[in-house]
């Protein structure tokens, strides 16, 4: 009963603090949470997301300024490496009430004018992004295609300006999954804007 | 004639000088690179220094900057500095410092220089760079506490009180 107990404890603390992200080599969390697409309309499960070659996971939102400097970029790279085999999936998991840009009405345009190829999913109880371990926008994990985590980070070394860009990050690491090999450079770091997270229900 | 005309020039000189030192008592933005950060803290003078990294496009930033504040004005004379750096581009310049004036801060702040990436692995490898991150420091510039997310006055005094205790004569912490 006691071992139930702090293990209940444990869990509980585990799975509130996003503190403890996933470490390279965990494997792609299971979470049986759906997903809402407000493109769709419709759900998806994160585990029906995987794809044959290695699955890209982006925590983002739409009124953060790091997420705006890098959308280009970052729809760019999924809209390319999701047809190359790479599953690719965007979660907004911010509470909308707290930004009111990141409303699934929101995401739905900011998928039409991006152009953006890959579902933009909303976490309804941020509990995806605790589960990873996530604590900013735009923020990616990059799984192989054993569903091991090789990457995670920024896009590349210069979110205001495109042009001044001389470290590709999440390039690289997207053509050495693919090309089966190790990941040179597997956490780049950045700043981001802090995930809003939604108050867990008790 | 010419002793006239130099004093002049001189004296208004002098004029400008004391215009430019009022001026940066207002709001002041200098540049830091990461690994400074710390000797901000080294340097303060006292034995405790929050270090609030933030920005203008933080929302939560925004809205803890009056605590942070209001932090300030209280301790500002005793144990513990505040050292505030916005992590804005570079082109925001001039909005952070309308930001700065318009909250009524009228000591020496600062802007980030360098990449994220050297400044975030700089300050401490443990933080994913999440905004808005509060850091204690001690006199040497080792962080004792981090805050992720907006702080208040009393989550601050909470945590600080802690390192404020009195040592005994082994140097330990009273209980």
């Amino acid at each position: 009963m006691k071992t139930f107990k702090l293990t209940g404890i444990l869990a509980a603390f585990l799975f509130s603090h996003s503190l403890l992200a996933l470490q390279m080599g965990d494997s792609l969390p299971t979470i049986n949470q759906s997903l809402m697409n407000p493109v769709t309309g419709k759900s998806v499960l994160l585990s029906k997301s995987t794809g044959s070659k290695g699955t890209l996971v982006i925590f983002t939102c739409n009124h953060c300024p790091y997420v705006k400097a890098w959308q280009d970029r970052l729809v760019a790279i999924g809209n390319e490496y999701s047809a190359k085999g790479i599953g690719v999936i965007a979660i907004n998991s911010n509470d909308d009430k707290a930004y009111k840009d990141d409303s699934p009405e929101v995401m739905k345009a900011v998928v039409k004018r991006t152009k953006m190829k890959f579902p933009y999913v909303v976490d309804t109880t941020s509990d995806v992004a605790r589960a990873f371990g996530a604590s900013k926008t735009p923020e990616t994990f990059l799984f192989d295609a054993k569903g091991k985590l090789v990457f995670t980070g920024a896009i590349d070394d210069n979110a205001q300006d495109a042009s001044a860009v001389k470290k590709t990050y999440l390039k690289n690491a997207l053509d050495e999954v693919l090309a089966g090999k190790s990941v040179t450079t597997s956490e780049a770091q950045t700043m981001g804007c802090g995930i809003k997270f939604r108050e867990k229900k008790s | 004639m010419w002793i006239r005309k130099n004093l002049s020039l001189f004296i208004q000189l002098i004029i400008l000088v004391a215009l430019s030192s009022t001026s940066t008592m207002a709001a002041e933005l200098a540049p830091i690179q990461g690994p400074v950060v710390f000797s901000l803290a080294k340097s303060s003078g006292k034995p405790l220094t929050l270090v609030n990294v933030w920005a203008t496009w933080c929302p939560p930033c925004v809205e803890e900057f009056p605590e942070l504040l209001k932090f300030h004005r209280k301790w500002k004379d005793k144990e513990v500095s505040l050292q505030l750096i916005s992590v804005d581009f570079a082109s925001e310049r001039e909005k952070v410092l309308s930001f700065l004036k318009d909250q009524g801060v009228d000591f020496k702040t600062f802007m980030r220089e360098g990449s994220d990436e050297d400044f975030v692995r700089a300050l401490d490898k443990k933080w994913t760079g999440a905004l808005p991150t509060t850091f204690l420091m001690d006199d040497k510039g080792k962080i004792l506490f981090r805050w992720d997310g907006a702080v208040t006055v009393s989550a601050l005094e909470k945590e600080i009180q802690k390192h404020l205790r009195p040592t005994n004569s082994k140097g330990e912490k009273s209980k």
